[in-house]
């Protein structure tokens, strides 16, 4: 009898006893980084995966332009968020300030983790070789793209080209040393990996052979290897006509209705169709959210505002036909606007824009009008559609007259560039305008040069970079000339903020292999 | 009726049933000689038994000589024999005895003949909380267990053993009637018969990898023999939240234009003063109201000899402290269990429906944050409510607002329980095969309308989204038990084998622009006009466990435990996935020694242990890096999908460990009147599971991963003592549970040495997550002060670039650099409690009984972020009202408050400024309670009848200046942060008790 009941227990323990393989578990929500990075559509889905990290706040999609335009002397934060403002006037108290700093790292670095990881894996996949070489000429592009914001706004930091994993410890390069990783990347997007002068239709938006020498050009020319950013700029402007040009509607740069057109260099694609969050999922935000935070109170936050100044200088020049220039109309809102352009619309939005300065206490403030969707729409939020260009021709014919009067060439040979942009709007060239005597010198013809960039690209993205070229924000004499366009600028200290602090707790937690920067 | 009815059905069944030659008498009475009726009487070996009757005689027929056994629900068993004088029984109260049964997990065990840490909690004195959970109302009632509460209707406390043991997950590993399940919020705690809390590695390491955070065992209640008993409990509670002094309008327009003032002349503030409203808004008072506790339960028990039944139901309801706060629990619970031959079963099912209105908001933070110039209120706001503009300027919620605008609704059906199949062949050998469900059904549904709660907040259409989410929790064990005495020799064993399932998923959907129909919106999905979304996603894992127990004692003097479990869990990868989990440990029973001859000293016990226990409470694939397949963007005008890698992981993890030793003794004196056990512990958590923020350069989102993030050594004494008498009438009892408490790193996550996190530095050799911030000095009131503050070769010492004026802080250039740097920060507190004391006091006087427990924590450093938030003045918000004396330095040159400045935040950078003594003692409850004699009731047909009042956190002291110093941070590298963490509620409750 008892040897039965031992039989039964040893049966029934028999029966359920457990096997191992029931410990093994597959994650049924998503593929794993051994399964991926197979295939040609791997491939593909990875480099669109780069692309997809332009939708995060860090980027243009909302606060960078804050580091660029409004740090700038073009804008100014009023935000009623203070610390928000202090980040736009040099007053840096918290240097862990997530929306005004450790998001801008975050973000382009997870960009660099997303190049980095088409970098690493899809030379190893077995696909057309064309389509391979595209691929990772898009992903040198977009890496270089980040690593030379890096550099625009800490001048050093880590330059990290493969994937990491979570041991990584920061460990710093230096600005020269990301200027020249820049460069390497651009070239392998130019040569070994080349990019597409043009793409199809279906894939506008995607980088191109242009965008990789305006960007290279760029790097050298914020390097004042003039030389060489010149030969790179000359490769656009000899696509003139069939490549590039100026579009002849210059608003038309700003809104959705002509995006991926002949000036348009590289874009950011903005889109209204996902009303999500931005995550990373099938409904994230895909809009452009700066417009909320630039129109004016009411409408949106005004956290981005104008400095009058920028008014000032475009009215003190009428175009041929005696009418102001409409770049002023479609850059800036302020206060009796309408005199200036009798034709303009009085609307804003759902408001009438000649009545609010008093009545809603719009004051003297004046508004950041670029890239508004005014036009079409009667309220903000954060899915404005516009593409934001971050690189378009004007800039380089600019840039590129830059580099003629840079290299020993005449004010006369680089004033053709700027008459090009300055034709477009109906103003006269140069040597016929007020400003002749601006070709007189080197010297003044930079001056010049300095103010027509700000007036076809004040609120695009580019003014910082200029004034750290320039000088401006290295010596006393520099530093007056933007003191007397912004206040904000007399909270700073040369040496200490021409660059921002790196996040504090990506220093303390680097072993000592990643410094403060000086004097933070 | 129907209870004599039963005792004379029994009584006849057992005269029928005996027909031998004496007749037994007695009569059974309680400690206070009252007649107890029902109580079950049985000759010890046989069959024949009877129940007591109304007078609590019994009689049956026996022989001379034979043992008696009186058993009855909630008191001690006890036995005598008859030697022919009719017998008089006084059964005493299951109190802590030493022949007490603990439940150890998979079998129970004398307590006397424990040799591990195991505390055993007081259900009676549970009871007397207000708290709807078992966690909330077991706080104080056991050494080393802190129970924190969540301060929020339909949300559970947490609970932590023996300070923090893991950090990913510190809460306790739960067996409820032998399944692995989380009571928490859908749990009716008054169906619980017993808890024991398994503290240390030995008597826990039966539950291996899953009980390094300590294992609560609970035991809900059984039929016992007798006829059915039916109690009746019903508790009604108010409770009410502590406030923050905050200024009214008058005071914080005053402080607020001295702060533009000042910001103006500073240079900081380019406007002008706010151009201030004539409202005078008390949100404190628009937020919070008394909330509203009603518990009601209703439990059927009873049995006979080879079964017991034992059916309940409850309602709880809860109304929050904080507007759009509400609960509702309805449970229901029928236990049975039955006894054939070799045979024995029992099951039990709980079902409990609840229905919860969460918080959107913190209002803690919100009231803080919306100034007294705003009104509730604003018709022209869109959504109709107010939240400040350019001349009330803030950011702060409108808690009314968003708890209105935005609904959201979470309903939890939830069904659990196990059965168990016993099969005992032989007195010395069982097997028992136990399987357990633990399920949820859980809906949530969310609306938003338009309006708004908040200064700029962008066009956001009608937006809906409904949730459904499915927990399948499943548990099937075999045990085989072998107990069996050779001469003294006593050998018991256990070996088993175990298979958990879990699996949850989610599937849910959302759309945006939602009509409006008469005024209202139509909410159900379909009619959303755009934006169709939805989502599903999985999680799934499974565990295998072998485990064994060899238990031997010689002569109830000497015992000897050895446990093992080897744990295989899904969570982590192929090679890391299996753990061995040892422990042995050993007693000595000196007073069972023939030389131990101290006649005060009725027990003693030294005892000592070792163990390894684990955890892996992770996420399912943690260890699995994945490709985010869902991803969009845009490329010729068309959404477009792309793939990465998002998430970084440590594909490497592996078993947390901790390793424990544990000496102490355990012993019982004067009479028992004292009873007292000292131990001391030194635990060591290696390789601890939690998340650690990496670097933001290696490009990771989607939060930290997890990882082996450090070791840590915690170890110290705990004492428990407990005095019981009586004087006279007068009983009463104290218990003092003191557990002292040190901590300290011994390695770091991913081979640091020192880890920098927000306001924290952990250090190898020191305590984790030490205040590491700027030291200040002071303020300065003289110009003389300003002069000398220079480095040590005389350069000026700037503050954010610029000098110091008087009444700003006096900030120490740690590192001498002339400015203040973030090298100038410094360790300035710690966040550990170094001790932790509960004191339970209880007396009975006739009638009358009274009861009180005091719970403190001493030695620990609170950072107060409502104290910065609250004297914040260089943005918006409300204030604290200055203590007298402590007025701002530009009305009060010799207060410690700094100058006020608007746009200039020198004044308030993370500094000692903000780090508060965090120690208190607290009165946890003071119950008083009224029994009626049953003389009087029982002509009502009523056994017992008791009504009492408790009051919860009334009296508390402090230096804290927050809230509550008793909150949760659950973010361990930040834990003593107090930031706008919702306090513990006062609360006074009123209760009956009825049992018929």
């Amino acid at each position: 009898m008892k040897k039965i009941y031992i039989l039964l227990i040893g049966a029934m323990l028999g029966f359920t006893a457990c096997d191992s393989s029931l410990l093994d578990i597959d994650n049924p929500n998503q593929g794993t980084t051994v399964t991926f990075w197979k295939t040609a559509s791997d491939a593909e889905a990875g480099i669109n995966a780069c692309y997809s990290a332009f939708y995060k706040e860090g980027t243009w999609m909302r606060w960078l332009s804050f580091r660029y335009d409004l740090t700038s002397d073009e804008g100014l934060s009023s935000s009623p968020w203070i610390e928000l403002a202090d980040w736009t006037r040099f007053s840096y108290t918290n240097y862990n300030f997530y929306d005004g700093n450790n998001m801008h790292w975050e973000h382009f670095y997870m960009a660099i983790f997303r190049c980095n990881q088409v970098l690493k894996y899809v030379p190893n996949i077995d696909m057309d070789a064309d389509k391979k070489a595209q691929i990772l000429g898009q992903a040198h592009f977009l890496r270089a793209l980040w690593y030379f914001q890096v550099n625009l706004l800490w001048e050093k930091g880590p330059l990290i080209l493969e994937p990491t994993d979570a041991n990584y410890v920061p460990v710093e390069s230096s600005g020269e040393q990301i200027w020249a990783q820049i460069e390497t990347d651009l070239k392998a997007a130019i040569t070994e990996n080349t990019l597409p002068e043009k793409w199809g239709d279906a894939d506008a938006g995607r980088a191109t052979m242009g965008a990789a020498k305006a960007l290279l050009g760029k790097a050298y020319l914020q390097q004042k290897k003039y030389d060489q950013a010149k030969t790179e700029f000359e490769w656009l402007i000899n696509k003139e006509g069939s490549l590039y040009g100026l579009i002849d509607n210059w608003v038309n740069n700003f809104t959705h209705l002509d995006e991926n057109n002949k000036e348009g260099i590289f874009e950011i694609q903005f889109d209204d169709t996902n009303k999500g969050g931005t995550g990373n999922n099938a409904s994230m935000a895909t809009g452009f959210q700066r417009t909320q935070f630039y129109a004016p109170e009411g409408i949106g936050w005004a956290d981005g505002k104008a400095r009058r100044w920028l008014v000032d200088e475009f009215l003190k020049e009428k175009r041929t036909d005696g009418a102001n220039d409409l770049r002023l109309y479609n850059s800036v809102l302020y206060r009796d606007f309408i005199k200036d352009f009798p034709n303009g619309n009085p609307m804003y939005y759902s408001v009438n824009a000649t009545t609010q300065w008093d009545e809603k206490g719009w004051g003297s403030s004046c508004y950041i009008r670029k890239y508004n969707t005014a036009y079409f729409r009667t309220i903000e939020d954060y899915f404005a559609p516009n593409n934001y260009r971050i690189m378009r021709y004007a800039d380089i014919l600019l840039n590129y007259a830059e580099c003629i009067v840079e290299t020993g060439g005449s004010t006369t040979q680089a004033a053709v560039y700027v008459d090009k942009v300055r034709n477009r709007v109906g103003l006269a060239k140069l040597a016929n305008s007020i400003y002749a005597s601006s070709l007189n010198s080197k010297e003044s013809f930079m001056k010049r040069l300095q103010m027509e960039r700000s007036l076809e690209l004040c609120f695009e993205g580019w003014r910082w970079a200029d004034l750290k070229r320039w000088g401006l924000l290295d010596n006393q004499v520099g530093l007056a000339e933007l003191k007397s366009r912004d206040e904000d600028f007399n909270n700073f200290i040369i040496g200490k903020h021409n660059r921002l602090p790196i996040p504090q707790i990506e220093v303390d937690n680097s072993e000592g292999q990643l410094t403060q920067n000086p004097n933070y | 009726m129907m209870k004599k009815l039963l005792i004379l059905m029994l009584s006849m069944f057992t005269l029928a049933v005996c027909a031998q030659n004496v007749n037994i008498t007695g009569k059974v009475v309680d400690v206070e000689s009252n007649p107890l009726i029902g109580v079950y009487v049985k000759i010890k070996g046989t069959t024949t038994g009877t129940v007591t009757d109304i007078d609590g005689k019994f009689s049956l027929s026996g022989e001379r000589g034979q043992t008696l056994v009186f058993s009855f629900l909630g008191l001690t068993t006890q036995e005598a024999v008859y030697n022919g004088t009719p017998l008089n029984i006084t059964l005493k109260e299951n109190a802590a005895d030493l022949d007490e049964v603990v439940v150890i997990g998979y079998q129970t065990i004398r307590k006397a003949d424990l040799t591990g840490a195991v505390s055993v909690v007081d259900t009676k004195e549970m009871r007397k909380s207000a708290a709807g959970t078992i966690a909330t109302q077991m706080q104080g009632l056991a050494t080393g267990v802190n129970v924190r509460s969540s301060g929020r209707a339909g949300e559970d406390a947490s609970i932590e053993i023996r300070g923090v043991g893991t950090l990913s997950d510190r809460s306790p590993l739960w067996i409820v009637d032998g399944m692995i399940m989380n009571p928490g919020i859908d749990f009716n705690p008054s169906d619980i018969e017993t808890i024991q809390v398994l503290k240390d590695a030995s008597s826990a390491a039966i539950y291996g990898s899953r009980a390094a955070n300590g294992v609560i065992i609970v035991t809900t209640k059984k039929g016992r023999s007798g006829p059915m008993k039916v109690s009746v409990n019903a508790k009604a509670t108010m409770e009410w939240t502590p406030r923050y002094d905050l200024m009214d309008a008058a005071n914080y327009k005053k402080y607020n234009d001295l702060a533009y003032t000042e910001g103006i002349a500073n240079g900081s503030w380019k406007g002008g003063l706010q151009q201030h409203s004539d409202y005078d808004t008390n949100w404190q008072d628009a937020v919070f109201r008394t909330g509203v506790i009603q518990d009601y339960n209703v439990s059927l028990s009873g049995g006979g000899e080879h079964g017991g039944y034992f059916v309940s139901g409850g309602y709880f309801n809860h109304k929050g402290v904080s507007f759009g706060n509400d609960f509702d629990r309805y449970s229901f619970r029928v236990n049975t269990d039955g006894k054939k031959g070799v045979f024995s079963f029992g099951q039990s099912l709980a079902f409990s429906a609840t229905d919860k209105d969460p918080l959107q908001t913190n209002p803690y933070n919100d009231v803080m944050r919306m100034l007294p110039t705003i009104p509730v209120y604003d018709a022209n706001n869109p959504g109709g409510f107010g939240y400040g503009d350019a001349n009330a300027n803030t950011f702060g919620v409108n808690p009314i607002a968003r708890e209105t605008l935005e609904r959201q609704r979470e309903i939890q059906h939830r069904l659990n329980g196990a059965a168990w199949f016993e099969f005992k062949p032989l007195p010395y050998l069982s097997y028992k095969l136990n399987a357990g469900i633990d399920y949820y059904f859980w809906e949530k549904s969310w609306f938003r309308g338009e309006g708004n709660w908040q200064r700029n907040q962008e066009h956001r259409d009608p937006e809906g989204l409904k949730e459904r989410a499915n927990t399948y929790n499943r548990l099937l064990e075999h045990t085989l038990n072998f107990n069996k005495d050779f001469g003294k020799h006593h050998i018991d064993a256990l070996a088993g084998l175990t298979y958990q399932t879990y699996k949850w998923e989610t599937v849910g959907g959302s759309r945006l622009n939602f009509p409006m129909v008469g005024g209202g919106y139509l909410t159900v999905l379909d009619a959303g006009q755009s934006n169709q979304q939805n989502f599903n996603s999985i999680q799934q894992n499974s565990m295998i466990s072998y485990l064994g127990r060899f238990n031997y004692n010689y002569d109830n003097k000497y015992y000897l435990t050895g446990t093992m479990r080897r744990d295989g869990t899904s969570r982590l990868s192929k090679e890391n996935r299996w753990g061995n989990f040892p422990s042995i440990s050993g007693a000595w029973r000196i007073s069972q020694e023939k030389f131990f001859n101290v006649s005060w000293i009725e027990d003693l016990k030294l005892r000592g242990n070792w163990g390894r226990l684990g955890n892996a409470a992770i996420g399912s694939w943690d260890y699995l890096g994945t490709i985010n397949q869902s991803m969009v963007t845009v490329i010729g005008g068309q959404l477009v999908s792309g793939a990465s890698q998002v998430k970084i992981v440590n594909s490497n993890l592996k078993w947390e460990t901790k390793e424990t030793v544990n000496v102490g003794f355990d012993a019982a004196f004067l009479d028992q009147r004292l009873t007292a056990s000292a131990e001391y512990y030194n635990a060591i958590s290696r390789d601890v599971l939690t998340t650690m923020p990496i670097a933001i350069s290696t490009g990771n989102q989607e939060g930290a991963p997890l990882a082996n993030a450090a070791s840590l050594r915690n170890r110290g004494f705990e004492f428990t003592a407990n005095w019981k008498d009586k004087i006279g009438d007068f009983n009463y009892g104290i218990v003092a549970n003191l557990t002292t408490l040190n901590n300290k790193v011994l390695d770091l996550g991913y081979g640091k040495d020192v880890y920098y996190s927000g306001k924290t530095k952990s250090e190898i050799g020191q305590p984790l997550s030490m205040y590491y911030l700027y030291k200040t000095a002071g303020i300065f009131r003289t110009q003389e002060q300003i002069d000398n503050y220079v480095t040590s070769n005389g350069t000026p010492i700037l503050i954010g670039d610029k000098r110091p004026q008087l009444g700003d802080v006096i900030y120490i250039d740690t590192d001498d650099s002339g400015s203040i740097t973030a090298n100038d920060r410094q360790i300035v507190g710690n966040p550990w409690a170094k001790a932790q004391l509960a004191l339970t006091f209880t007396g009975s006087w006739k009638n009358f009984d009274f009861s009180m427990m005091w719970y403190g924590q001493f030695g620990n450093d609170i950072y107060n972020v409502t104290k910065w938030q609250g004297t914040y003045f260089a943005d918006n918000s409300s204030y604290l009202n200055f203590k007298k004396g402590q007025e701002p330095y530009q009305i009060n040159p010799n207060s410690n408050t700094p100058r006020i400045i608007y746009g200039d935040a020198r004044n308030a950078y993370d500094s000692d400024r903000y780090l508060e003594n965090g120690s208190f003692f607290r009165s946890q409850y003071i119950q008083f309670g009224y029994t009626f004699d049953k003389k009087f009731i029982r002509n009502l047909g009523i056994e017992a009848l008791r009504v009492y009042a408790t009051g919860n956190n009334l009296i508390t002291f402090t230096k804290y200046s927050g809230l509550d110093p008793q909150f949760i941070n659950n973010d361990v590298w930040d834990r003593g942060t107090d930031n706008f963490a919702f306090p513990n509620m006062g609360s006074v409750m009123f209760g009956l008790d009825l049992t018929f």
